[in-house]
């Protein structure tokens, strides 16, 4: 059994690398999931495979407030994200206790 | 203890040796993630062998 892995995104510059990492975790039965916060949560609007990514994780969100403070509507829920998915810092503990891996981008 | 290194950027002189300070009396390995197509498949094989993996800007 594969390991799970936490992805935590703080830096709007790296969503290659969390799409490309996500996909060769998911291509090993990995279950994966993604945290954005702070200015990573530009990917969220700004991003096209943002959607994808969605699809492709096993769970993806990102941080209300985070986003809100990056100057978007807190009701403009992003393309492919469900509106429970805009969440807390909490998601970013989960990540951490719940996930066997975890890496910051 | 094993940890992976990830370089975001090449890694300076702080980064080295902050790199240097962590690692000491470890297993230590790393990964460049700063070229154009990085080999995101090795990079998740290192990141499921370390016990611990550092991202350096």
């Amino acid at each position: 059994m594969a390991k799970s892995l936490g992805i935590f995104v703080t830096n709007p510059d790296n969503f290659r690398h969390v799409m490309g990492i996500t996909k060769a975790a998911k291509a090993k039965g990995s279950k994966v999931k993604v945290f954005f916060t702070w200015t990573g949560t530009h990917c969220a609007k700004k991003e096209a495979e943002f959607p994808a990514l969605c699809k492709l994780a096993d769970d993806v969100s990102i941080c209300l407030d985070s986003y809100g403070k990056q100057g978007y509507d807190r009701n403009d829920v992003p393309a492919g994200l469900e509106p429970s998915k805009m969440a807390t810092q909490a998601q970013h503990g989960a990540i951490i206790e719940d996930y066997d891996c975890y890496i910051s981008l | 203890m094993k940890i992976l290194n990830v370089y975001r950027s090449e890694p300076d002189a702080t980064t080295k040796k902050l790199v240097e300070i962590v690692t000491r009396d470890r297993e230590a390995d790393s990964f460049k993630l700063n070229v154009d197509a990085p080999d995101y498949d090795k990079l998740v094989d290192k990141i499921f062998a370390a016990d611990q993996t550092i991202c350096w800007w």
